[in-house]
């Protein structure tokens, strides 16, 4: 039983492999993080398991079901929700109604309780942006509840497309970054966040360049280079690896948790 | 106007004060002449109230609503006048083949985006019109037919004051949807459409669905103020079936302002009213259409609406 598991998936684009032979296996309630160089295709593995791409070859298993070549919209409805690396958040919204979109897979969309507002919607919509609300105080958001989504700092934009993520009660959640772009205190929330968000059952995978933060986090690490599964392992594990050593930090230089790479 | 703008933000107070304006507007109108200007001003306000919900809330733009209003008109013209049907059965047959010919085009025309989807609405429109300009047999071609009047409960509706009332109360209940449909799952579904399309189809919106959805929306809203307007005239010609007419229901939109209902009304209203009041550049009216439309962009491109609702420091 796994929550997602990839079998030597591939993507090439024009001939040029940017994913190759890549499998894994994520545990239910684990916080699997992927790292590696710039380059290296981990948000290109985020696109194709969230359906933004189709594989060139292999499969991709959500819940133990086949979903390669699902549409994204289908992923989601499935209970998948993902971040981007650059917020994508809807800056012609609140923030507090770009969280209600993240619950989208639970809300009646038809066109007719839309126009009468009959069939329970009022109470649903009551319901769904008391909810909303009340996952923004969590994340140390709440004064932002009805500003437009333009007007907040990049800090809190990271923070609020993970509320976004989290309004549709997801079971398995992909975070691109995100902690990047945030300074050494709210890094240490977002730690924070995200462990809360994983002892509440939900399986993360996240993609971090912050050595600290995956290290102190996640429970098995996946070093992903040009493409290919470099090794996979429990932090400790990868962090010995001789190659992981120089591929980051320099053959002859020692591992250090606070170090960042590019 | 301060308070005013409060009530606005309200979604029952600014139906309130629009009703309001409804009501009291035919105090100030002295002559039959002018209840015709705000007939045609509420019939173009319907129109752009539902493009603005494909072109300003969802971002889709369409260069061919006009297409979809003529043949509303037409359809609805034909079935009543040469075929002999019930003017509201017709109404309603002409709106439903019109949200049908919608949905079957619509399907792959907004697979396309931004410029391509500006031509291909562009070429369905003018398609459109070319068909109604040469079927003469069916429509008179260039030189229109004439249409049977609107008849209700039995009633032959006739004369400017009735027209207005009926056209009011159609006006007030599609803003009334339009807010709705904005403040539901499905409006914030197409908002986030228009914001992003990968985040949204990650949240889990069908993107072509909602995108169809809100097409059909807007080419019934036109099809039916097609229909009334054909209708009210009694008489109906190719020419509001062109390209013009759709460029100027953009203009409308663009000038009132995208993503605000009230906008697409005061940009509907203007924009019928302007040609009426200028009528020494009658000839110019197509001119005075482009000119709104580029200062429009280049001085206030977030339209009248929004742009005053910011001076006042409010949000619309």
């Amino acid at each position: 039983m796994s929550e997602l598991r990839l079998e030597q998936v591939s993507k090439t684009f024009g001939g040029v492999a940017a994913v190759a032979d890549v499998s894994f296996a994520v545990a239910p309630r684990q916080i699997f993080a992927l790292i590696g160089p710039n380059g290296a295709g981990k948000t290109t593995l985020f696109n194709l398991i969230s359906g933004v791409y189709r594989p060139s070859s292999g499969r991709v298993f959500f819940a133990d079901r086949d979903v390669t070549g699902q549409p994204p919209h289908a992923l989601a409805r499935f209970g998948l929700a993902r971040t981007f690396q650059t917020p994508q958040v809807f800056l012609n919204m609140s923030a507090v109604e770009n969280v209600m979109v993240g619950a989208h897979r639970h809300l009646k969309s038809g066109l007719l309780p839309a126009i009468t507002r009959l069939g329970g919607l009022r109470a649903a919509e009551k319901a769904c942006r008391a909810e909303a609300a009340a996952l923004m105080e969590r994340l140390g958001l709440g004064r932002y509840r009805d500003a437009e989504a333009g007007a907040l700092p990049y800090g809190a934009l990271k923070r609020l497309e993970v509320a976004r993520a989290m309004a549709g009660r997801p079971r398995l959640l992909l975070l691109d970054e995100p902690a990047a772009g945030l300074n050494a205190a709210e890094a240490e929330e977002m730690v924070g966040v995200l462990r809360t968000i994983a002892e509440s059952g939900v399986t993360v995978v996240l993609i971090e360049h912050n050595m600290h933060m995956v290290m102190g986090l996640s429970e098995r690490v996946l070093v992903l280079v040009s493409g290919r599964v470099l090794v996979e392992g429990a932090p400790a594990e990868v962090q010995r690896h001789p190659e992981v050593i120089a591929a980051y930090l320099g053959a002859e230089a020692a591992p250090q948790p606070e170090l960042r790479c590019a | 106007m301060g308070r005013a703008l409060t009530l606005f933000r309200h979604r029952h107070g600014g139906l309130a004060v629009l009703a309001l304006v409804i009501a009291l507007l035919p105090l100030s109108l002295p002559n039959r002449y002018f209840y015709d200007v705000a007939i045609l001003m509420g019939l173009n306000a319907i129109v752009c109230v539902g493009l603005n919900l494909l072109i300003g809330f969802a971002g889709q733009i369409s260069l061919g609503h006009a297409g979809f209003f003529g043949l509303g008109a037409y359809a609805s013209a034909i079935l009543s006048t040469n075929y002999g049907w019930p003017s509201v059965v017709a109404l309603i047959a002409a709106a439903a083949l019109v949200g049908v010919l919608a949905l079957a085009l619509g399907r792959p025309i907004l697979r396309l985006k931004g410029h391509y989807l500006a031509m291909a609405t562009l070429g369905l429109g003018i398609i459109i019109a070319v068909v109604i300009a040469t079927e003469e047999r069916l429509t008179g071609g260039p030189d229109g037919m004439s249409v049977a009047p609107l008849v209700l409960f039995g009633v032959a509706l006739q004369g400017e004051r009735v027209w207005y009332w009926l056209v009011g109360a159609l006006l007030l209940g599609t803003v009334w949807l339009a807010f709705n449909l904005i403040d539901s799952p499905l409006g914030r579904a197409l908002r986030a459409i228009h914001g992003s399309e990968v985040a949204a189809e990650a949240m889990g919106i069908d993107i072509a669905r909602a995108k169809l959805l809100i097409f059909v929306v807007s080419a019934i809203l036109a099809a039916l103020a097609g229909s009334l307007t054909a209708h009210y005239a009694g008489f109906i010609t190719p020419g509001k079936v062109g390209f013009l007419h759709s460029i100027e229901l953009v203009t409308m939109v663009v000038l009132g302002g995208m993503a605000s209902t009230y906008g697409a009304v005061a940009g509907a209203a203007i924009l019928t009213a302007l040609p009426q009041l200028l009528t020494v550049f009658k000839d110019y009216e197509s001119l005075v259409f482009g000119v709104v439309l580029m200062a429009t962009m280049i001085f206030m491109p977030r339209g009248l609406v929004p742009t005053l609702a910011r001076l006042m420091g409010r949000r619309t």
